[in-house]
């Protein structure tokens, strides 16, 4: 009877849940790449986007074109794409001593646009944007849609510009003939614009194919296309009748049918192969990580550690107020959580620390508590936990103990926030009972390898110099200290590099070669003291002075006034700077200027996008407006574009008319086995141009105070007790 | 994977902006994983209850405590709340590992049937699915297991196939002259690493 039940309600419950199966029987179903580092099918775009908060990258060999990518994706809804593609049917340039035989790299920006997302009946739509604001080489538009029907994914689109094959009359003549024509590329031109007045106009091509998941091959997938690209117009298509640089056309289409397979290795990466035009086979691979999430292993791995008999420090600590204190700073700053003041008012223990091991504040506030909780005598009954960088009070936790300590084991911290305050501080130096010695000068230091890099120029697309840096701080008192950063040359290959400048601004940035090449065995990057100051809550200040970052020395100061529980900053900085010696050491070359900002930092409560506008005067003596968005995850992932407009044309401005780029920081802790608050940082602006350069100086107040915030304990309430 | 990834994104760098910390010990841990727990005479004795050293795939290993034994079920705890049970030493259901695992029909004592059938109805998790599996169990040798003692283990083995999707296996079970199974390595879900559980009882 037992048996039949099991079977009955197997098969009853079975059913509904036979969807589920094919995540088995078709594992790995995340999207795959087309060639052009987009999620598509072989050569043409699909309506398909990978999770927000994923990273990927792609590369593809489809002769004549190697293409690198990496693609971003900020919003469920948005997929940013940034390639290099190296163009083997042309060169650099046609003077050899520029360029040597160094085939043509273009650079390309993409976007694609999620419209609709995919329901039971109704196919994902995408609009898409290909070579946004690069030279235009592979410049198409495109209209999409995507469904899938069993393990068949079919995608139909219209495509404009390169996809355009076919050339039928464009559907958005109805708005008017103005759209029939598409003016030619942007001759004469910087390029790096956006070039509104071109994109969707002209003819038309259709596109289509279906990817086919092969059941039990873990998500193995069988692609076929017809493909509307326009081959012979894409780059140098047509060879030296496109361009002097181009010395053979590419290859024309023999059949618009393309078919291949991606194998996923794994859920993040896949190889892939394919058969193209009906005469090119091509080969590439790629990755893509959701990087949005935090690690839980870090958690199971690194558990809050308990106090050993707990019960008996605990009456020992009744009994003395001394000991309570010794026990508080013992039991702290074994777990890293470092007592700078504590003092007990009759039922309130008030303690000040600083800690660098945790990105989440509010699980190192937690596990403060934590550990006050195991160790302090029953007549306390609320913490008051006070937090300290640079001297400067971030914020005050005042904590129920008995709510606290009552929620813990179900690990309710939504019921515990509710007996949870937090508020803006100023550390009050002299207002503690026990202040424990410092042994200042306190020195850290870390030494590592790094890497400098230069990448896309003509005179070599790589050039890297691998380094062996040392990076301190030495504290002098708790908000002053001397950060440096100096290197040793291991090995480079920078002794090729010759891209002299022809800017005809102040060379503020397009020395780099300069640098690069002379400071090859050692250096200096950065040797700078700093003061910083907390005059009241919610006001901070910084003060610097020395080697503020690699091309400039100087002395300065920021202000930020960043309201608590508001979701706006308000920052000023002044520096007078003088451009340092190539050898990066401690000579000073002639060019001295004033540069500052108005700073105005804003962070959507929602979707946290941190907008930050910079206005001011720039190293180069230009002035006008920097603005950078960026989002940050959950786990601390965050990915970030940026855009300036100055008072100089896009002459003066060089190749790429305005300064632009794209940076993400990756928590390392995503990969650690230990909490660290140390990110990776990968940045790339298309082209190293002298105009709207900032200071880089060093402890940006907005980072430093990133805990001074209420939405920094919002968006990591889950974390109190881990 | 992942790992090879992300030690080549540590490389990966711009003209414009890099910084390039913590590589070495990241990279370290990101090649070896985790590091290892050794259970040795003097641990073992240092623990009080009877208890079970987990690897699962390359994700490093943690020790459960034995919580209870309902019905020849033995509950297993960690110390951040997953749960193991396990009846004969198979993992019959799991709870708070990424990809959980619940057998609806746990029955046999397959260890004494010598070569037995057994047809199994699981529950998975993450995604949610029910699957039937079926199992051909064998006695297979004896060998000499080196734990914290030398221990003559009879070998089992468990020959699996699931019939909606593709999914087959072999898992070990190392059984004492008493009958208990002292060590198991078991695929329990598609998606998790093979589980090998080291049991020390008391």
């Amino acid at each position: 009877m037992k048996k039949f039940t099991i079977h009955l309600l197997f098969a009853l419950i079975s059913y509904p849940t036979f969807a589920d199966i094919n995540d088995y029987i078709y594992p790995n179903r995340s999207p795959s790449f087309s060639n052009y580092g987009t999620a598509g099918i072989i050569q043409m775009p699909s309506a398909r986007l990978h999770e927000e908060g994923s990273l990927a990258i792609s590369w593809s060999h489809n002769e004549p074109y190697l293409r690198g990518s990496v693609i971003a994706y900020p919003f469920s809804w948005l997929e940013a794409t940034y390639g290099y593609t190296d163009i083997n049917n042309a060169l650099y340039s046609n003077v050899s001593s520029f360029s040597g035989s160094q085939s043509y790299k273009d650079k390309g920006f993409d976007v694609k646009i999620r419209l609709f997302r995919e329901t039971n009946l109704l196919p994902s739509i995408a609009v898409g944007i290909r070579d946004l604001a690069g030279s235009n080489q592979f410049e198409a538009e495109y209209l999409v849609a995507s469904k899938f029907f069993k393990n068949f994914d079919f995608t139909f689109g219209l495509g404009w510009g390169d996809l355009s094959h076919g050339r039928y009359k464009n559907p958005l003549s109805i708005f008017g003939d103005g759209v029939n024509q598409r003016v030619t590329n942007n001759v004469g031109g910087q390029g790096g614009e956006f070039v509104t007045d071109r994109y969707f106009r002209g003819t038309v091509g259709v596109f289509g194919g279906v990817e086919m998941y092969i059941p039990n091959t873990k998500g193995l997938r069988f692609k076929v296309e017809y493909d509307s690209t326009n081959y012979l117009e894409e780059a140098f298509g047509l060879g030296r009748a496109a361009s002097p640089f181009a010395y053979k056309p590419v290859e024309d289409t023999e059949s618009r049918i393309n078919f291949g397979f991606t194998y996923p290795v794994n859920k993040n990466f896949h190889v892939k192969a394919s058969y193209v035009k009906g005469n090119t086979f091509n080969f590439g691979f790629s990755y893509a990580l959701n990087l949005s999430k935090k690690n839980k292993k870090l958690k199971k791995i690194n558990p809050p550690v308990p106090i050993k008999n707990a019960s008996i420090v605990r009456k020992v600590n009744a009994s003395n107020e001394l000991f309570f204190y010794r026990s508080i700073l013992k039991n702290l700053n074994e777990r890293e959580y470092y007592l700078q003041k504590a003092s007990v008012d009759e039922d309130v223990l008030s303690v000040a620390f600083s800690q660098s091991t945790h990105a989440s504040h509010m699980q190192a506030a937690g596990r403060v508590a934590r550990v006050l909780e195991e160790i302090s005598p029953k007549n306390i009954s609320t913490f008051n936990i006070i937090n300290i960088n640079a001297g400067m009070a971030m914020y005050s936790m005042e904590i129920d103990r008995n709510s606290f300590s009552k929620n813990l084991l179900s690990n309710s911290f939504r019921v515990a926030a509710r007996d949870i305050k937090i508020k803006p501080e100023k550390y009050e130096d002299r207002s503690y009972k026990y202040n424990p010695s410092k042994p200042f000068p306190v020195n850290f230091y870390k030494i590592e390898p790094t890497l400098r890099t230069q990448i896309g120029g003509p005179d070599g697309f790589f050039f890297g110099d691998l380094r062996l840096t040392y990076d301190g701080e030495i504290l002098f008192d708790s908000n002053l200290s001397l950060s440096t950063s100096a290197s040793i040359g291991i090995t480079d290959n920078l002794d090729n590099l010759k891209l002299a400048s022809d800017s005809i601004l102040p060379h503020v940035r397009t020395d780099i070669v300069q640098y690069l090449k002379n400071s090859q065995k050692y250096n200096i990057d950065r040797f700078q003291l700093n003061y910083f100051i907390n005059p009241t809550p919610n006001i901070y200040g910084k003060m610097s002075v020395g080697l503020l970052e690699t091309m400039f020395a100087g002395i300065g100061s920021e202000f930020l006034y960043r309201p608590f529980d508001k979701n706006y900053g308000i920052g000023a900085e002044l520096w007078r700077v003088q451009q340092r010696d190539y050898d990066l050491m401690f000579g000073l070359r002639d060019y001295i200027t004033t540069t500052g900002h108005i700073n105005f930092y804003y962070i959507e409560p929602k979707s946290r996008i941190l907008f930050a506008v910079r206005g001011g005067r720039f190293l180069a003596r230009d002035s006008g407006l920097s603005f950078d968005f960026s989002r940050r995850f959950k786990s601390g992932f965050q990915l970030g574009v940026f855009f300036s407009r100055t008072d100089i044309s896009k002459r003066e401005f060089g190749e790429g008319s305005f300064d632009k780029g794209f940076y993400f920081h990756v928590p390392l802790d995503f990969f650690s086995t230990t909490y660290t608050k140390d990110v990776f940082t990968w940045g790339l602006k298309p082209l190293t141009r002298d105009g709207a350069a900032p200071l880089n100086h060093g402890f940006y107040l907005w980072g430093v105070t990133e805990q001074a915030h209420k939405q920094t304990f919002f968006r990591d309430w889950d974390d109190l007790y881990d | 994977m992942t790992k090879y990834f992300c030690i080549s994104l540590l490389f990966l760098s711009s003209c414009s902006l890099v910084e390039f910390k913590d590589v070495p010990a990241v990279a370290r841990s990101l090649i070896y994983g985790p590091p290892e727990i050794d259970v040795t005479m003097s641990s073992y004795e240092k623990v009080p209850y009877s208890f079970a050293k987990i690897n699962i795939g390359r994700s490093g290993s943690g020790l459960m405590i034995l919580l209870s034994i309902n019905d020849d079920v033995y509950e297993w705890v960690g110390s951040n709340g997953e749960v193991i049970f396990t009846k004969n030493g198979k993992i019959i259901r799991t709870i708070g590992l990424e990809y959980d695992v619940n057998i609806l029909n746990p029955k046999i004592n397959f260890l004494n049937c010598g070569e037995c059938y057994s047809q199994y109805f699981i529950e998975l998790s993450n995604p949610k699915a029910l699957i039937n599996q079926n199992s051909f169990f064998k006695n297979s040798h004896k060998e000499k297991l080196e734990l914290i003692k030398k221990i003559d283990a009879t070998v089992m083995i468990e020959n699996f196939s699931t019939s909606k999707f593709k999914w087959t296996g072999e898992n070990i079970y190392w059984f004492d002259d008493s009958g208990q199974v002292i060590k198991s390595n078991q695929q329990i879900h598609p998606s998790l690493g093979e589980i090998e559980i080291t049991f020390y009882y008391k």
